[in-house]
């Protein structure tokens, strides 16, 4: 049915109510219009030129941003390699850690008060936690030396954030840190949800605590990990504040990700049409990491 | 606890020695997990030299003069009011303004319903990245950077997805028919939403209020990107200029990080159900 035919035959009663949805959409609508869809499009439109972002011009070089992105461009490579090296170490730990705290926690008196202690990470800013373990790293400090130390392998210690090899480890450490509150709230919900007597009859049909963790459990919060993993993927692949304040991508580029050397290349070396192409390579990553992800849950769910 | 089905009742604990032993290695864990803060908090206690020698001591004595001091050398009372200020005309506006369309998607009928609906929802998935260069020239241009109304303009448009996505599905709980009395006695649709309706939501815009509050407070990338003026940043801008500043007196670092971080968490205490509740909204329909 057409437009013009759809609106012919609505009653006039009709008419005032959508008179009236379209101004309850209004503000709404303008303002994601104006900050955010338009500027999606210029940004996409910005990416095919060479603009300093200082003066007026700009010139019109095709898809030579993207190719010197992918040709030339050392850094951003390995930028590229690291943030997929986050994203999954990001998707696949603090899910699996919130998970399984969720699953112990669940079962205890206590368990509220325990997952608000993994939770409380969680509320401190991304900036805040990057500052604060910046700090724990500190030679100065140096509390996973004092750690070793106490254990008896003082000989294992290392300046973590300062050496190429231990430095993007070392950076996810934090992250793991905050992002398990995140998961851990949800599991803990979801597992909340589970009627008790499921449990109940598995025991009394002799299962074991993992036994009923991979039948039931692990079955039954399938749909809450898709979230949790989708969430996780595009936090850890927007993945800035922590590294900005922790190394700034050092040393010599070890820590980089695709949104720190962004926002560099962009704000520092004025390179705003090359910075913009990061962008929508960052955009595109992040459509298909989440399609990809939610292709394979739903999969699993038709078959199963 | 809070949203606590009837169904599930734990089964009365009976004290054995595995039982013992788990909830102590848990009860462990947890500390381990919570250390850093315990570092943070002794460590505004001690001067630079007992920090040094070692860190993880307990402090002599209680001092709180850090925290007067990193508050004052930080400017963090300028920074405290530019985020209030900032996060908290942002929240009002942002939940307005997707509360009145959540209604509209939720209640009413009018055609395009689904494709908006999907079309603001596609905003949820936007990296900020992607936007960045474009509104730094557009508020360029308006003469908005370093202001709070460049700033609020941004934070409300970029959270109305999130909002008008969660505030349908509240609306959506609350019955129809709650409404069709009074709409038959006259009232009109908008006072139907704001005497009937909005009164029922109010604990879906209270997650959603403090949500978007935690959000903001703690929001960096944009601030970093929009504010140039010292006497605009935000508390979060405050604490990068602390990790510099305040590198050879620890205690004022330590004790500045936490006035920064302070807020999220008391909200968290005071409405931790409200906030539960909004992180999992999503997550568990």
């Amino acid at each position: 049915m057409s437009v013009v035919a759809r609106f012919r035959r609505i009653p006039k009663r009709s008419w005032q109510e959508m008179r009236t949805a379209y101004l309850f959409i209004l503000p709404a609508l303008v303002l994601y219009l104006v900050f955010v869809f338009w500027p999606v499009l210029q940004s996409i439109g910005i990416s095919f030129y060479e603009w300093s972002g200082l003066g007026k011009q700009m010139t019109f070089i095709g898809l030579d941003n993207y190719l010197t992105l992918f040709t030339q461009d050392a850094v951003f490579r390995l930028s590229l390699r690291n943030s997929i090296i986050a994203t999954l170490v990001l998707a696949l730990i603090p899910t699996a850690l919130g998970l399984g705290f969720a699953a112990l926690f669940s079962n205890l008196r206590g368990g509220g008060a325990y997952r608000s202690a993994i939770f409380l990470p969680y509320l401190v800013s991304m900036v805040a936690v990057g500052t604060i373990w910046s700090w724990i790293y500190n030679p100065r400090i140096d509390a996973p030396g004092l750690l070793l130390k106490a254990l008896g392998l003082g000989a294992w210690t290392h300046d973590w954030l300062g050496e190429q090899a231990t430095a993007l480890p070392a950076a996810m450490v934090p992250a793991i840190w905050r992002f398990t509150g995140f998961a851990i709230v949800i599991f803990y919900a979801a597992i909340q949800t589970i009627p008790m007597d499921l449990y109940e009859a598995a025991r009394v049909d002799g299962a074991s605590g993992w036994q009923s963790f991979w039948k039931i459990t692990l079955p039954l919060v399938r749909p809450a990990m898709t979230i949790v993993v989708v969430w996780m993927t595009m936090d850890a692949l927007k993945l800035f504040d922590l590294i900005f304040v922790l190394t700034r991508g050092n040393p010599n580029h070890a820590t980089e990700v695709i949104a720190t050397w962004m926002f560099v290349t962009t704000f520092r070396h004025y390179k705003m049409g090359y910075g913009a192409a990061m962008a929508v390579v960052l955009f595109l990553l992040i459509l298909g990491f989440s399609v990809i992800y939610i292709r394979w849950a739903t999969r699993g769910e038709e078959e199963g | 606890m809070n949203n606590k089905p009837t169904t599930r009742r734990l089964p009365r604990p009976h004290l054995n020695l595995g039982r013992l032993i788990l909830e102590g290695l848990i009860v462990l864990l947890c500390l381990a997990w919570l250390s850093p803060f315990y570092l943070l908090i002794v460590n505004t206690f001690k001067t630079m030299s007992q920090i040094t020698a070692n860190p993880l001591s307990l402090p002599k004595a209680v001092r709180w003069d850090a925290y007067a001091r990193a508050w004052d050398q930080a400017h963090l009372g300028d920074y405290y009011k530019n985020s209030i200020v900032i996060s908290a005309v942002s929240v009002v506006l942002s939940v307005s303004f997707s509360s009145l369309a959540a209604y509209a998607f939720s209640r009413l009928r009018f055609v395009g319903k689904q494709a908006l609906f999907f079309f603001l929802l596609a905003g949820v998935m936007l990296p900020l990245q992607i936007v960045l260069i474009p509104l730094y020239r557009l508020l360029n241009r308006l003469d908005l950077l370093s202001t709070y109304q460049g700033m609020i303009a941004l934070y409300v448009a970029f959270t109305i997805p999130f909002g008008v996505f969660i505030l349908t599905g509240f609306y959506k709980s609350i019955p129809v028919e709650i409404e069709e009395a009074a709409l038959i006695d006259g009232c009109s649709r908008f006072q139907s939403y704001w005497r009937i309706v909005l009164p029922l939501a109010a604990p879906g815009l209270v997650t959603m209020i403090i949500l978007e509050f935690i959000w903001f407070w703690n929001e960096y990338l944009v601030a970093l990107t929009m504010i140039q003026k010292e006497a605009m940043r935000t508390v979060m801008l405050g604490v990068m200029v602390m990790a510099n500043t305040f590198q050879l007196d620890f205690s004022l670092l330590t004790a500045g990080i936490i006035i920064a971080v302070v807020p999220p968490i008391l909200v968290y205490l005071f409405f931790q159900k409200y906030l539960i509740r909004g992180l999992t909204a999503g997550a568990l329909k």
